[in-house]
C-alpha cells in the first residue's frame, strides 16, 4: 500500500505543476483508486494496475489542457468592478494630469494620490464583490469552478490593491521628505495607510492556505471594507493636521462600515435559506 | 472501437446527462456505465469526462457533492439540475434526428 501512496503522490506533484486544481486533484485520485483496485481485484500487482489506470486516465499535460479550456465565464459583478476599478484609474489620472504644474515634485505627488486611491478603492471593490457574494449565496449556490475562480479573483484585487497601496506610500514618503523634511511621523493618515497596508498583505498571504473557502475570502473582503473606511476616511475625522483634505463625513464612514457589518453577519446565513421552495 | 475524439466530444453530454438522468452518479461509475451499454465499444480517456463534468457544473446542469462511502472512500457524486433535464430533452432531439436520418441513408437497400 505504502508504494502505491508514493506513486499517487508524485503524480499529484506532476498534475500540480501542471496548474491543475488540488479539488479537481482529489477527484481524479478518486477515480485512480477505483481504478486500480478493480484491476488489483482481477489479479494485477498495484504498481501495475496504477501504471494501468493512469494510461486510461490520459497523460498528465492532455488533461491539463483539457482542463484549462474551461474558461468559466466571468461573474457579471466581478465584469463590473473590473470595468469600474479600470474607469476609476483612466478618471483618476485625467484629474491629476489636468492639475499637473510640470515640476518633478508634483509628478511624484500626483503619482502617489493615484497609487493609493487605486490601491484603497481597489479594495473596496473586493468588498462590493463581497456584498454582492453573500446577497447571492442567500438564494443559490456557486458552482465549483465558479467558486475556485471567485478566490483567484480575490487574490488578484488583494494583491494589486497591496502592491499599489505599498508603492503609494513608498512615493508618499519621498515626497513628505522633500516636501516636509520627514519619511514618516505617524500622522493619522498615514498611521491609517500603514494599517491598510498591514491588512492588505495578510489578506493576500491567507490565500496561500489550502483549505481557505470563498466564503472566508468575501467575508475577509467586509472586514477589508471598514479597514480601509476606518484608515481611508476615519483619519480624515480625526484631524489630520497634514494631508488636510477629503470628504471630513462620518456618515460616509458609518454607512461603509455598518453596511460592511450588516452583510458580513448576512454572509454567516446557511446558503440558500432565502431560495423559494420548489416543490 | 477508439471513437474519434470529436465524436466522443460531442456525445459525452448527451451521455452524461443521460446517465444522471438515471440517478446521482459518479466519474468512476459514469464511464464504467457508458462502457457496459455500449457492449465495450465506446472506450473513454477516462480523464476526458472530468472536464465536462466540471463544464456543466459550471453550465448548472448538474451539481455535485462528496459523499464518503462505508468503506470510507470519498466520491463526488454529480446530480441533474433543472437546466440540465431541460438541455437533455435538446440533445434528445438532435440526436433523434442524427440517428433517424443516418438509419434511413443506410437502410440495406441503399448500400
Amino acid at each position: 500500500m505504502h508504494n502505491l501512496e508514493q506513486l499517487i503522490v508524485e503524480w499529484r506533484n506532476s498534475m500540480t505543476k501542471l496548474g491543475v486544481s488540488s479539488k479537481t486533484l482529489d477527484e481524479l485520485e478518486s477515480h485512480l483508486r477505483e481504478t486500480v483496485n478493480q484491476l488489483v481485484r482481477s489479479g494485477m500487482s498495484e504498481t501495475e494496475a496504477f501504471r494501468s489506470a493512469v494510461t486510461q486516465l490520459g497523460t498528465p499535460p492532455m488533461i491539463a489542457s483539457e482542463f484549462r479550456k474551461l474558461n468559466s465565464s466571468t461573474w457579471l459583478p466581478v465584469k463590473l468592478a473590473i470595468g469600474l476599478a479600470i474607469l476609476l484609474a483612466v478618471a483618476q489620472a485625467g484629474l491629476l494630469a489636468l492639475r499637473f504644474d510640470g515640476r518633478a515634485l508634483s509628478l511624484l505627488l500626483k503619482i502617489h494620490v493615484w497609487t493609493v486611491t487605486l490601491g484603497f478603492g481597489g479594495t473596496f471593490l473586493l468588498g462590493a464583490i463581497g456584498i454582492c457574494f453573500v446577497c447571492q449565496r442567500c438564494i443559490s449556490d456557486f458552482s465549483q469552478p465558479r467558486l475556485e475562480a471567485l478566490k483567484r479573483v480575490s487574490f488578484i484585487f488583494n494583491s494589486l490593491a497591496a502592491i499599489l497601496t505599498a508603492v503609494g506610500i513608498g512615493l508618499g514618503m519621498l515626497w513628505a521628505k522633500a516636501a516636509w523634511g520627514r519619511y514618516w511621523a505617524w500622522d493619522p493618515k498615514e498611521t491609517g495607510a500603514f494599517c491598510i497596508l498591514a491588512w492588505l498583505i495578510f489578506s493576500t498571504v491567507i490565500h496561500c492556505w489550502r483549505g481557505l473557502s470563498a466564503r472566508v475570502v468575501f467575508l475577509l473582503s467586509l472586514i477589508g471594507n471598514v479597514v480601509v473606511g476606518l484608515g481611508w476616511f476615519g483619519a480624515n475625522l480625526v484631524g489630520a493636521r497634514l494631508h488636510n483634505y477629503g470628504e471630513k463625513s462620518l456618515l460616509m464612514l458609518a454607512v461603509v462600515a455598518a453596511s460592511s457589518v450588516v452583510f458580513f453577519l448576512v454572509g454567516l446565513t446557511p446558503t440558500g435559506w432565502l431560495r423559494l421552495s420548489k416543490n | 472501437m477508439k471513437l474519434e475524439k470529436e465524436l466522443v466530444a460531442a456525445s459525452s453530454i448527451a451521455l452524461i446527462l443521460s446517465i444522471l438522468s438515471e440517478g446521482d452518479s459518479y466519474g468512476y461509475a459514469i464511464i464504467q456505465r457508458v462502457k457496459e451499454l455500449s457492449g465495450g465499444e465506446i472506450e473513454w480517456t477516462d480523464g476526458m469526462l472530468y472536464p465536462v463534468l466540471h463544464w456543466l457544473e459550471d453550465q448548472e446542469q448538474v451539481r455535485s457533492r462528496w459523499i464518503k462511502a462505508e468503506t470510507g472512500r470519498k466520491r463526488k457524486y454529480y446530480s441533474l439540475q433543472p437546466k440540465g433535464r431541460q438541455a437533455l430533452r435538446e440533445q434528445k432531439e438532435q440526436w433523434s434526428v442524427v440517428t433517424s436520418t443516418l438509419k434511413h441513408l443506410w437502410k440495406p437497400h441503399h448500400a
